[in-house]
């Protein structure tokens, strides 16, 4: 079905941190 | 953080809806407010891969490895972020992997398809892996 694999090394908590804490920003700036 | 707004733009322009679209769903992930129904769960599976991109890394790799569901078949698919699950894999296809499970779903990989012994899938499984392991990173795929 796919034809193009993608990999991210990414850190859970960091991710998690961030997207949290960003995203809250923006989404008040939006 | 302009950034992060020109990506939800372009998102939305590649796929043809509104940046309001992916917004709404972006408050409900950072707000953990409930999903209910949506036509769209793709939409999340694309927010994913957005925040795997600003704040991880991606692993240069051949293009060998192309039929991610080959080794994890129907496996449930796995986030980091609390998304709800696409049941029809209309969006990218996913599947995280923590730390703690790597050397694990590594042999699986490298068991499960059909190819799993062809030298250069070998390879760029273990590249991937590696990269991972030695990094101390978890491990997140996207399939399309």
């Amino acid at each position: 079905m796919s034809s193009e694999v993608i990999a991210y090394a990414v850190d859970r908590k960091r991710l998690k941190r961030y997207m949290l804490v960003k995203t809250k920003i923006l989404l008040v700036i939006l | 953080m302009s950034e992060f707004c020109d990506e939800i733009e372009e998102l939305a322009e590649d796929f043809d809806v509104s940046p309001s679209d992916f917004e709404s769903r972006l408050d409900l992930i950072v707000n953990a407010k409930p999903y209910g129904e949506d036509d769209n769960v793709w939409i999340y599976n694309s927010l994913y891969e957005l925040f795997c991109q600003k704040y991880g890394e991606l692993i240069e790799h051949e293009e060998f490895m192309c039929y991610l569901e080959d080794a994890i078949d129907d496996t449930p698919r796995t986030a980091f972020l609390q998304i709800p699950a696409d049941k029809d894999f209309e969006g990218a296809d996913y599947y995280s992997i923590a730390y703690e499970d790597l050397e694990k779903l590594r042999e699986i990989f490298l068991t499960k398809p059909s190819y799993a012994n062809e030298d250069y899938y070998m390879d760029e499984v273990n590249n991937i892996f590696d990269f991972a392991k030695e990094n101390k990173k978890d491990l997140v795929f996207f399939a399309y």
